[in-house]
């Protein structure tokens, strides 16, 4: 059977992606098993759970009304069957967060996202495989851009995340096999208008550069 | 029929009339309906009020062109871009041979003439369509589809990145059918675009499509810059070790092509790869090498990058003051007014900013970041240091 290229991979991915973020946060909520202090109405209507894939342990996250402010609050299913008291993200600090997503890589790392009602960003953190404490956050979405409804897809190398921006769906990447970060001026080959001989499959006259 | 309006009625711009009637028959929108959809996203367009901007009676607010932005998705800077190119009016020859305007814009590429060569594809659009009408132009598809990407590669050069990219996505689109050396051409251009723009997904798999057509026939050079694009693409991901090795291959066939300009900008690309890596020793011994390669050559946009890259690196050694006379190095060969860098010197200005704060110099800080706030708002492009920035004034703002 022939091999399909890594451009059909990326686009199924693509468009899974583009699916999935306009399906997200309509999953139908088993009440019998879900965690404790989700309500499952209002805003708490979202329950996002997913399998760590290493040990299968459920893990669910919400948006929950404190106040008059809304926070991320995430349990786990543990052994005996309990759901844990949540954890709640950006408890208190006078913003609504709000539409998680959650999703694990397959090494166990697990991925958290939302949108942030007041500023319309989106960011993600990350629980390492083993460890008790989130990374720190990192801002997804551009400045400006209003986010909502996340979608976290993680490939071999990257975190994929989808979002959508008022009526249009956008991807971005976080590397996950980085081992620095990045910085300085990458420049890409400079745009060339294509010459007759060129269209035609004839390289002899490029038109880079010359004159900047 | 209402009557058209005279010369000296319009107050407001034509070409972005034109612009904002041509965004909104692409959507199939009325008037009507843009003043609904301007009221689903919080603003006020009276059907009256878009019709005088589009036919370029009067000049909407900045308020109005927001809320326009977001009924159209595109940025409030395209319509700013879009004005500016009223500039260029003047600069379009007469000529009515397609042919020979696109062959005048090849040369004012060529001659880093960007405004000219502008007008020049411009012009072979509209002569291309006064063809149409009269039923005259053969291959007249493949004709307007090279004049787009062509005017698209001018836009982009001149730091116009959203009309550049419309005008690759309608190149293609009319290329859709077809495959062939222009649409792997247009397909690696707008890759690279969406790479600058921060898509690095979407710029991956266009490369890699380009790549694969350059592979399969045998196209040297369109190899070369498909993997000089994927390699960037690894880079703006920090997997540099992946990305060193794609720069490498793509210099090899630049180099077996005889491209001495984009062959330079590799090797100052894996210098910069190095000083990323940790190893900004080996990174400033490669682009001091670049540096030389590219003063030889007369090439003013690549020594400029290659001084602030040496500057970058210098900073990551702790080496201010080198540091410091690297980006000025740099500053004084971008900052040439026949045609200015900005992004390399908003790249200086933000490395400056950083030392100025480290050194606890409020005045200098202030300066430097007063010039980042400046250059910021006319540049499209974004890297690390423009989210780094932009990171700060979000914090900032959100902090106030």
């Amino acid at each position: 059977m022939r091999e399909r290229s890594p451009y059909c991979r990326r686009l199924a991915l693509v468009l899974t992606l583009a699916a999935a973020a306009t399906a997200a946060h309509a999953r139908p909520v088993d009440h019998a098993s879900t965690p404790t202090r989700y309500l499952g109405r209002g805003v708490d209507s979202g329950l996002v759970t997913v399998a760590n894939p290493l040990d299968g342990r459920l893990y669910s996250a919400w948006a929950y009304r404190a106040g008059s402010e809304t926070d991320i609050a995430v349990s786990v299913l543990g052994a005996n069957g309990m759901w844990s008291e949540p954890v709640f993200l950006g408890y208190s600090d006078g913003l609504s967060q709000i539409e998680p997503a959650l999703a694990f890589d397959a090494a166990g790392n697990l991925y958290i996202a939302h949108a942030i009602q007041e500023t319309g960003a989106l960011v993600v953190s990350r629980l390492a495989a083993g460890a008790t404490r989130l990374s720190s956050q990192v801002q997804v979405s551009a400045p400006g851009e209003r986010a909502s409804s996340p979608t976290l897809m993680p490939t071999e190398s990257a975190l994929v995340i989808g979002y959508r921006v008022g009526g249009r769906v956008v991807l971005r990447m976080i590397s996950l096999t980085a081992t620095s970060h990045p910085f300085g001026i990458q420049d890409g080959p400079d745009g060339f208008p294509p010459t007759r001989s060129e269209t035609e499959g004839d390289e002899t006259e490029p038109v880079t550069g010359i004159g900047l | 029929m209402g009557a058209q309006p005279q010369a000296a009625d319009l107050k407001g711009s034509v070409r972005l009339g034109n612009y904002l009637r041509r965004l909104r028959t692409g959507y199939g929108y009325s008037l009507r309906r843009v003043e609904e959809r301007a009221r689903a996203e919080g603003g006020e367009i009276d059907n009256s009020q878009l019709s005088r901007y589009e036919k370029g009676i009067c000049y909407p607010s900045f308020d109005k062109l927001r809320v326009l932005a977001s009924v159209f998705n595109v940025s409030v800077q395209a319509f700013s871009d879009v004005v500016d190119l009223e500039d260029y009016e003047e600069l379009k020859p007469t000529s009515e041979d397609p042919e020979v305007l696109l062959e005048q814009g090849h040369d004012a590429v060529r001659a880093g003439d960007l405004g000219r060569a502008f007008a020049c594809y411009e012009r072979t659009l509209e002569v291309l369509g006064q063809a149409e009408d009269r039923g005259e132009v053969n291959d007249r598809d493949e004709m307007v589809a090279r004049a787009r990407v062509s005017l698209a590669v001018a836009l982009g050069r001149m730091g116009k990145l959203a009309l550049a990219e419309q005008e690759l996505r309608a190149a293609l689109r009319q290329m859709q059918h077809a495959g062939g050396p222009l649409r792997s051409q247009a397909l690696l251009n707008l890759a690279n675009l969406h790479a600058d723009q921060g898509d690095l997904l979407l710029a991956e798999m266009e490369a890699e499509r380009a790549h694969a057509f350059a592979r399969s026939e045998g196209l040297l050079l369109l190899a070369a810059r498909s993997l000089h694009t994927l390699a960037r693409v690894l880079a703006d991901r920090a997997e540099h070790g992946a990305a060193v090795e794609r720069y490498h291959e793509a210099a090899q066939l630049y180099t077996e092509s005889g491209e001495s300009f984009e062959a330079i900008k590799v090797r100052i690309n894996i210098g910069g790869c190095f000083a990323s890596m940790g190893k900004p020793r080996e990174g400033i011994r490669l682009l001091r090498a670049a540096l030389g390669e590219a003063r030889f050559a007369g090439h003013r946009r690549l020594e400029a990058q290659a001084w602030s890259g040496l500057g970058e690196a210098h900073y990551r050694l702790g080496d201010r003051e080198r540091a410091q006379r690297c980006l000025r190095e740099s500053d004084s060969l971008a900052g040439q007014a026949e045609s200015k860098f900005p992004d390399l010197l908003f790249f200086n200005a933000f490395y400056s900013w950083k030392m100025a704060a480290e050194e606890q110099n409020p005045t200098r800080e202030k300066i430097a970041f007063g010039r980042l706030k400046v250059l910021r708002s006319s540049l499209e492009r974004r890297f690390a240091e423009v989210d780094a920035f932009d990171a700060f004034v979000e914090r900032r703002r959100s902090d106030a």
